[in-house]
């Protein structure tokens, strides 16, 4: 049962051979709470260096969705899930598979900044420190790379032991990315990283994600349009619990298979 | 007099009567402490903390009463501390919201209101026949901390249950395993709301009298303790046994001793809310 | 999940586990002892027999006595507690100004936190002398004076939890009743208090509890004669009293006085246990309501 290597517990997937580039695979998942299905039979795949939008109206069951990636959703009593998710070909929920290590693996970001009340390094610190890695030399490199990457060093870099609560909206949300990317994940799930934030913060946001993109493959969960249009290269439309429509964002947003998809995206509902 | 009238007068009455009731309450706690200080006051000195008990109320002084009062505020807290507060993160943290939960709850509700004798029936019982210990410090001290367990547990719960869930998504969601979070995040920002919580308990557990007497402590100790398994007696045990005395000197002795243990007593209920503001001025979420 | 982590959530188990051992225990014990008593003592005998003198030469083991006297000074205490109390809740939450309640709040709850031990003293040497002086006739120790002064101590419990309860009442009740002419004093009783009645009827059972188990004020200002009746002016005795005053002398375990304390500890318990199940049956049936 214990897991000393990361990932160790994830096995191959026993059936074909892995796919280039494929980095995240869901296969007829069903998703339960209760008695109610919140996910009916999503299959869907997604590339490496990618950055994957997820659109639908409240309760479509996307947020629900991104959760099944970093099984964020293992502390809802009444959750279930049949199908099978695989990262990397790895089972994500094959029984002896160490959460802890998944979550190293697939960071996320939520839709409030959540620092942390301690200071702005403890903060990005903080991931390594519960891996028990105390090399200081290292650790302060990993703290002031990530916040160059996220393009808050040149702000805080005076004042890293401050509070985080002491930022702005924007900043504490670059924190968040900051710590996330602390711990090197390969994937960064974003739950709609940006709607407790004013434009220009979005604005910049957006901007890291692009640069995110060349070293990390990121799924984004998002109830703007025109986000989802500006940043991703693929979008999924979910409604109720389907999976309605998947494929190139300049397809979905031109030219849309589906009707529904249609009146989402032109905002007849939602 | 029309029916307003009527209503403002009853209403200005009914203010006034508010103020009264308020003032009483208050007027008495004023009259109490009062009554014990003008009585015990001049009575403390030195020689009545540092002196051995005495049948003579001039000579006697309340060391030994002293002593067993730090023995067992000691010894309750560590046992006491790490039992109520593991118990409380275990039934906040790691307890699924069933029928076995809710049992729990309703149990720890209903031991929070069984009367402090009863449980000094279950030590008498328990602690010193069945495990042997006698009338000792560690008898009264498990009593003691089976008491105010429920009081710790609860106010540890409460503390958990402020820290906002935010917090322990992003630990989990960096990797840190549930215990990890708990210790570096949870624990942490409800510190303040839980040693509140423990120092109240601990307090309540100083000025306890009835389940103490009941396990076998004793009215009247030559020597203070030495070690966990001596005989003991704590503070408010010497003030029952001088005020149930008829000569004047030992009520002037149990006021002066009623001193000393209000003291103690307000100082940690002082330190408590000392401790709960600092906490609620340090996070803002 | 790691094996030392797994140590750790064993341990917090244990630690919670401790509560049920604990109910369990006290379950046990005293009936343990209750059946040993009811070897020697005939249960219709313990509860209709109107004397209690188990430490006597003629024994009789009626509980009836201890009863009453507990019954008397709860009742004492409630009638103290409960006016004054409810009182100072509506005061504070309708009329007073907010700093002042913020200030005597807690300043009152500071009445709770007195060890009992220092009211049974103030009760004895404070309030009987000065009962006396109104009515020359009331004996040195009584119910009354002990009753009295245990009101004083739960009155913050009324008073605070039956405040928290109106504190939690939705604003916009208070506005609507305002809002058609009622003074302060209607709007109160007519809309506040019955608004928060669970909360407030819960304050009042666990202040009734608390007196019923309340152990040194009586022991100490109470006496110590078993009498069945319902007379303030003479001593008595109450459950908890009685159980004090044998754990004060030196009865050696085995025997029938030493069980006739568990036997009494299992009426208090009975007691108790009622008034916390009901209290804690309305506080959850009115979180239901609410949320």
């Amino acid at each position: 049962m214990t897991v000393k290597e990361p990932m160790s517990a994830l096995v191959k997937n026993p059936q074909g051979a892995p796919r280039k580039n494929t980095i995240i695979e869901a296969r007829n998942v069903d998703v339960f709470y209760g008695k109610f299905q919140a996910l009916k039979d999503i299959n869907i795949t997604m590339e490496e260096n990618s950055v994957t939008a997820f659109i639908g109206p409240s309760g479509c069951g996307k947020s629900t969705f991104l959760r099944c990636f970093n099984r964020m959703n293992d502390y809802i009593d009444e959750f279930s899930i049949k199908g099978e998710v695989l990262i990397d070909n790895k089972k994500v929920y094959w029984k002896n598979v160490a959460v802890e290590e998944l979550r190293k693996e697939v960071g996320m970001v939520f839709q409030k900044p959540n620092p942390f009340p301690k200071s702005i390094f403890d903060n990005v610190a903080y991931g390594l420190k519960i891996q028990g890695i105390n090399d200081k030399t290292f650790v302060e490199e990993r703290v002031v790379k990530s916040l160059k990457d996220v393009a808050l060093w040149d702000e805080v870099k005076d004042e890293m032991k401050k509070s985080a609560l002491a930022l702005s909206g924007g900043q504490q949300q670059r924190l968040c990315i900051a710590r996330t990317l602390a711990v090197k994940p390969k994937i960064i799930l974003m739950d709609e990283p940006t709607s407790a934030l004013d434009p220009i913060s979005t604005a910049k946001i957006e901007e890291l994600m692009f640069e995110l993109k060349k070293e990390y493959t990121i799924v984004i969960v998002t109830h703007n349009m025109q986000q989802a249009g500006r940043i991703s290269d693929k979008t999924a439309f979910f409604y109720m619990g389907d999976l309605v429509e998947y494929g190139d964002t300049k397809q979905i947003f031109t030219n849309p298979k589906k009707e529904r998809t249609q009146n989402y995206i032109t905002g007849r509902f939602g | 007099m029309t029916n307003a009238q009527k209503n403002r007068i009853i209403d200005k009455s009914f203010q006034a009567f508010g103020v009264v009731c308020t003032f009483f309450g208050l007027a008495i706690l004023a009259v109490l402490i009062y009554n014990i200080f003008e009585e015990g006051l001049s009575r403390i000195n030195w020689d009545f903390i540092t002196n051995l008990p005495s049948r003579r109320p001039q000579k006697a002084g309340i060391y030994t009463a002293v002593m067993g009062t730090i023995w067992i505020l000691v010894m309750t807290t560590l046992i006491a501390f790490p039992l109520g507060v593991g118990a409380g993160i275990y039934l906040e943290e790691y307890t699924k919201k069933t029928k076995l939960a809710s049992l729990l709850e309703i149990n720890i509700a209903n031991l929070a209101g069984v009367p402090s004798i009863i449980y000094g029936l279950l030590g008498l019982e328990i602690f010193v026949r069945i495990f042997g210990l006698g009338g000792s410090l560690l008898a009264g001290s498990l009593t003691l901390s089976l008491l105010i367990l429920p009081i710790i547990i609860v106010a540890t719960r409460e503390a958990l249950k402020a820290v906002p869930s935010s917090i322990k998504d992003a630990s989990m969601a960096l990797g840190a395993s549930k215990w990890q979070t708990i210790w570096n995040q949870t624990l942490p920002a409800s510190i303040g709301g839980v040693l509140t919580g423990v120092i109240l308990a601990i307090s309540r557990a100083i000025g306890e009298t009835a389940p103490l007497i009941v396990v076998g402590a004793l009215a009247y100790v030559p020597f203070a303790p030495s070690s966990p398994m001596d005989e003991f007696t704590v503070m408010p045990i010497q003030i029952f046994n001088w005020v149930s005395r008829p000569q004047h000197g030992f009520a002037v002795n149990a006021s002066a001793a009623i001193i000393v243990l209000l003291l103690i007593t307000f100082m940690m209920n002082g330190i408590a809310v000392y401790f709960r503001n600092k906490w609620q001025k340090k996070i803002k979420w | 999940m790691k094996f030392s982590e797994k140590i750790i959530v064993a341990l917090l188990k244990f630690a919670a586990s401790i509560t049920i051992i604990t109910t369990i225990g006290i379950i046990m014990v005293l009936l343990f002892e209750t059946i040993n008593f009811f070897k020697e003592v005939s249960f219709w005998e313990f509860i209709t027999d109107k004397e209690w003198t188990p430490l006597f030469a003629q024994k009789h083991f009626g509980i009836l006595p201890l009863v009453t006297g507990t019954l008397l000074t709860t009742l004492i205490a409630i009638m103290v507690a409960l006016p004054v109390g409810l009182t100072i809740a509506v005061y504070l939450n309708m009329y007073a100004p907010k700093g002042f309640r913020k200030t005597v709040k807690p300043l009152l709850e500071v009445l709770a936190a007195i060890p009992t031990v220092v009211y049974g003293f103030f009760a004895l040497s404070v309030v009987t002398p000065f009962l006396q002086s109104i009515y020359p006739d009331l004996a040195g120790f009584n119910a009354l004076s002990a009753g009295i002064v245990m009101g004083i101590m739960i009155i913050p419990f009324v008073s605070s939890l039956s405040e928290d309860a109106l504190y939690a009442v939705p604003k916009t009740l208070k506005e609507a009743s305002f809002g058609m002419g009622s003074t302060r004093f209607q709007t109160s009783f007519k809309v506040m208090v019955p608004a928060a009645s669970s909360g407030i009827i819960v304050s009042i059972i666990l202040a009734i509890s608390r007196a019923i188990g309340e152990t040194m004020i009586v022991a100490i200002a109470a006496g110590q004669q078993p009498r069945f009746g319902f007379d303030p002016t003479v001593p008595i005795e109450t459950i908890t009293a009685y159980i004090v005053q044998v754990s004060m002398g030196d009865v050696p375990h085995g025997t029938l006085e030493y069980r006739t304390i568990f036997a009494a500890g299992i009426t208090l318990f009975a007691f108790t246990f009622v008034l916390n199940s009901v209290s804690f049956w309305i506080k959850k049936r009115y979180q239901e309501k609410y949320d």
